[in-house]
């Protein structure tokens, strides 16, 4: 995963990746004005990586993956920016090639599997549907495939669980079922999109290693968008951090979680308690709020709640400096020219 | 803790939910809510209350709030036993027992101002008029880091974080001493969640204030806990130091409850072995009279499907109901 800057023509040199998203920018026009959700992301993702993104509510994670899908409100726009998958402009495509890549190549599960599933149909009838429909089967293959992917996903008598509604079902099954209707067509990309925030801790642990398992068994690519950094830790090879619409940090796992290089990050991991730590040390919040989208600041957007703002971080926004293989930050704290401190 | 009388204390405390009588007059099913539960809490601690949804947590908090009323068992504060007093007796209580609630966007009023929240509940008590009023909300909204002019706002005009500082705001400006939180930092962004967090703590340093919280980010709950007890299907099945419960978890439920937490560490959470629980949390109507967690239970034998396990000290100040402890 590059995140540096790259001119435009050393982008066809560069090897093709699964997924490359340059410079998204993606804005919502509401009576207000324009909310800048997603403002110049660059992310990309490799064969069978997992990547997590890490972000607050608003912070724009669930937006650029809509973008990706194509599935924005209808006030939603992608202003510029490019999104290809295995080289093939997504911006191009017709709405009809659009569906077609849509659950048959990226997969994506949402953050509320209450509301994800359609409560006047059986989990049969949704997940033969689909895989009728995106693998061409015949009504009774398409069922044997269905069930087969119930067990998959680990769900026990998958073929009584054919014939129940999504009411019958406990948010954890309701949340493999989306799992198993996601994968069917053995997606290359799988998105998940807080998949876990509305379960339980229990439950929690028993999609993530589901998920982990998929992973090894099938090798397909996960985005997993989440703002617990728990579960990254747990699951990620790679981790974005967005903040304001924007990519503060990226890199590897071990990069993000021991060696932070931008101050919300930083702050990020030392508001949330290890629990495995018996001293109990006071934790240290970020103070102040997240911005305004609709009067994004003119420099740095982390600039208000940083402890470190400079002069230079109030006039301009910080490029993505690498300070390492692999790892970028968004910070002026980065700069070369800057003498090496803490 | 050996001190002779907790602040509160809870004694087989019971709330059961009727459900509706079936067509042709069946006897009703009961949702044992909270089944036997029995605690105490010392001044100027903060008991966790921990389990998964569904358990009863909230519903302890309230019916000892006496937002409920219990079907069963005792509650005293203080001294007094409050588990049957009318809603008249417990105003000059309610002054005392407060409760931070888990959704900062239903727990306020939305056509009332933030002054107006708060002013409220010093209405209700008849502590100030007038100027020292204005004076005591704006001292409040100060010391839960609000502006004198956000008392003029609405609501909807603040963020979910300061929506929460207006729900302690209202909490404190009657001078409570003892405080149900409810899952006050849940619906926070995580960088939000350590400033209501330390508020809490700074608040309780401050006025000898005394917490109930429950919660189920069980990372956040060590953080801030002396104590915790773990729920499961409307009983306790542990109770213990924080330290204590999360160094030596006794309880299988416990057990596999604290092997699910995700460790914000990747080398940590690599080596972390989970303790994977079959299933789900069953129905909590008409459950067993036998122990409640031996569908899930990996340890369980014939003698719990039979019998009832006692919640019992089984080290000093480490309680557990299991029969193989």
């Amino acid at each position: 995963m590059n995140m540096r800057k790259v001119p435009e023509h050393e982008e066809d040199a560069r090897k093709i990746q699964l997924l490359e998203i340059s410079h998204l920018k993606t804005s919502f026009f509401t009576h207000l004005g324009e909310v800048k959700a997603v403002d110049d992301v660059s992310i990309s993702l490799g064969e069978s990586e997992t990547l997590g993104i890490v972000g607050e509510s608003g912070s724009g994670k669930s937006v650029t993956m809509l973008s990706v899908m194509r599935l924005l409100a209808d006030n939603g726009r992608i202003v510029s920016g490019g999104i290809h998958f295995r080289g093939k402009d997504l911006a191009k495509l017709s709405e009809g090639e659009m569906e077609h890549l849509r659950g048959k190549q990226i997969g994506m599960i949402f953050q509320d599997p209450m509301t994800s599933l359609n409560p006047v149909f059986t989990i049969g009838n949704q997940l033969t549907e689909m895989i009728a429909r995106h693998l061409g089967l015949g009504k009774k293959d398409a069922r044997d495939r269905a069930v087969e992917m119930l067990s998959t996903v680990m769900i026990p008598s998958p073929a009584q669980r054919m014939r129940q509604f999504p009411y019958e079902l406990s948010g954890g099954m309701r949340q493999r079922v989306m799992t198993a209707m996601a994968l069917c067509c053995h997606p290359d990309i799988l998105i998940a999109d807080e998949p876990t925030t509305a379960l339980d801790v229990t439950i929690q642990a028993q999609i993530i290693d589901l998920l982990k398992d998929l992973k090894s068994r099938i090798g397909t690519s996960v985005i997993l968008i989440t703002h617990d950094l728990g579960v990254v830790a747990g699951l990620c090879d790679k981790v974005c951090v967005m903040y304001a619409g924007q990519v503060v940090e990226s890199g590897s796992s071990a990069d993000i979680f021991y060696t932070p290089r931008h101050p919300y990050t930083k702050g990020l991991l030392k508001s949330v308690p290890n629990p495995k730590k018996i001293m109990k040390e006071r934790l240290v919040p970020i103070r102040g709020t997240p911005p305004d989208l609709l009067k994004p600041p003119l420099g740095c957007a982390f600039a208000p709640r940083c402890d470190h703002t400079m002069k230079i971080c109030i006039l301009r926004r910080p490029p993505l400096f690498e300070v390492g293989e692999g790892h970028g930050a968004s910070c002026f704290l980065n700069h070369p020219d800057l003498p090496a401190s803490a | 803790m050996c001190t002779p009388m907790p602040l509160l204390d809870v004694r087989n405390l019971k709330k059961y939910f009727p459900l509706k009588r079936g067509l042709f007059g069946g006897p009703a099913s009961l949702v044992k809510a909270v089944d036997d539960v029995s605690l105490s809490i010392e001044k100027g601690e903060t008991l966790g209350l921990v389990g998964e949804s569904g358990c009863g947590k909230t519903t302890v908090g309230r019916t000892i709030a006496r937002l409920y009323d219990p079907s069963g068992g005792t509650i005293r504060y203080d001294g007094t036993d409050i588990t049957h007093m009318t809603q008249r007796e417990l105003v000059p209580l309610r002054r005392k027992i407060q409760m931070i609630f888990q959704d900062p966007f239903s727990s306020l009023d939305p056509r009332m101002t933030t002054g107006d929240i708060v002013g409220e509940a010093i209405d209700i008590h008849g502590l100030a008029k007038g100027r020292e009023r204005a004076e005591r909300i704006r001292a409040v909204l100060a010391s839960v880091g609000l502006s004198d002019w956000h008392a003029n706002r609405y609501p909807h005009e603040f963020s979910g974080g300061q929506r929460q500082r207006i729900g302690i705001a209202r909490a404190l400006v009657v001078e409570p001493s003892f405080i149900v939180c409810d899952e006050p930092i849940s619906a926070l962004d995580v960088s939000i969640q350590a400033q209501i967090v330390n508020m809490l703590e700074d608040f309780q340093e401050k006025f000898g204030l005394t917490y109930l919280f429950i919660a189920h980010d069980l990372s956040m709950v060590k953080h801030i806990s002396t104590r915790i007890g773990v729920m499961y299907l409307g009983s306790l099945v542990e109770l213990a130091g924080s330290d204590e419960l999360y160094g030596n978890p006794l309880h299988p439920y416990t057990q596999s409850l604290l092997s699910a937490i995700p460790i914000p560490d990747p080398i940590e959470a690599a080596a972390s072995r989970r303790i994977m629980l079959e299933g789900e949390v069953p129905s909590p109507i008409d459950t067993p009279p036998w122990c409640k967690f031996v569908s899930r239970c990996p340890q369980a034998r014939s003698i719990c499907g039979e019998n009832p396990p006692e919640f019992r000290e089984v080290a000093s100040g480490h309680f557990a109901a299991c029969h193989f402890i």
